[in-house]
């Protein structure tokens, strides 16, 4: 499931025709049309996720420098950022999918932006590479399983979490 | 100060640009299986091992690392997404692709991440 297909109009492949008015008169082609291979992207969506990619950033930042890690024990930050993202992300995408009526930034500013730069992938894996490379094997794979089994779990929790909001409107 | 205003600067750039690299991915396939999050996990794995590299074996310094490395690849690549995108696969029926996209995404980032290190290592 692409995260950020929602906002998309239903229009969006149509006026890909290389500029050609459309004639209302031609009967609609009965073949469905192929989805463009080009995304439109909107200049204030791709602003929000940039801004809130700003905080998120700076937020996951702050909080490795006020409680930091060293590379040879378990990276307790990066892994509280990473479950609480997952469970926020996972809240958040409920809220606006299924709870809360339409809106057009709060998915890419905070979903997208925020806590897509907020958690992280990449420290994940190099963290992961550089404990067992170094000898912390054991460190290594209690890292990485707790990541993936923890993150599952969070993200759940936030979708159930969310659910019981609807059950309460 | 500047400097974690630089790395938030560096992570918003980083999370534009997946928002785009995620949006032109997904118009280039039908499947359900989310390449736009899996490509921008890898290739950002496979840049922090670069980056980490040239810290331990070419000198860079630790504020270029924490911008490129904190700032950038932190900012491009995602876990919650990562996690939401598995989650919803399995929710709609889809347990093969989900199983792939949670364990193909570490092994590969894991393996992309190792190979930027090494790259940089000059091995």
């Amino acid at each position: 499931m692409n995260t950020e297909r929602r906002g998309v109009s239903p229009r969006a492949d149509v006026g890909q025709l290389g500029g050609l008015p459309i004639d209302p008169d031609i009967e609609p082609d009965p073949q469905p049309r192929r989805k463009s291979r080009w995304p439109r992207l909107r200049a204030s969506v791709v602003l929000a996720v940039f801004v809130g990619g700003f905080f998120g950033g700076l937020a996951r930042y702050g909080l490795g420098e006020a409680f930091p890690t060293s590379t040879s024990h378990f990276p307790w930050t990066t892994l509280a950022v990473n479950l609480s993202g997952a469970f926020l992300l996972a809240l958040l995408l409920v809220l606006v999918l299924e709870v809360l009526p339409p809106t057009r930034f709060v998915r890419p500013a905070i979903g997208t932006g925020f806590l897509g730069a907020y958690t992280t992938f990449s420290s994940l894996a190099v963290s992961t590479d550089q404990l067992a490379a170094h000898g912390h094997a054991t460190i290594a794979i209690a890292y990485a399983a707790s990541s993936l089994f923890g993150g599952v779990a969070c993200a759940a929790l936030g979708v159930v979490a969310g659910r019981s909001l609807r059950g309460r409107r | 100060m500047m400097l974690a205003l630089a790395v938030g600067l560096v992570a918003a750039v980083g999370a534009t640009s997946r928002y785009v690299v995620d949006q032109f991915i997904q118009h280039q396939h039908d499947s359900v299986f989310p390449w736009g999050t899996f490509v921008i996990n890898v290739v950002g794995s496979f840049v922090l091992g670069v980056v980490t590299g040239s810290v331990s074996h070419h000198g860079l310094s630790t504020t270029a690392a924490a911008i490129l490395g904190a700032g950038f690849c932190a900012g491009f690549t995602t876990f919650s997404t990562w996690m939401w995108e598995t989650l919803a696969l399995a929710e709609s029926g889809a347990i093969l692709e989900a199983t792939l996209n949670i364990f193909g995404s570490l092994a590969i980032g894991l393996a992309a991440a190792f190979a930027g290190f090494a790259l940089a290592g000059g091995i």
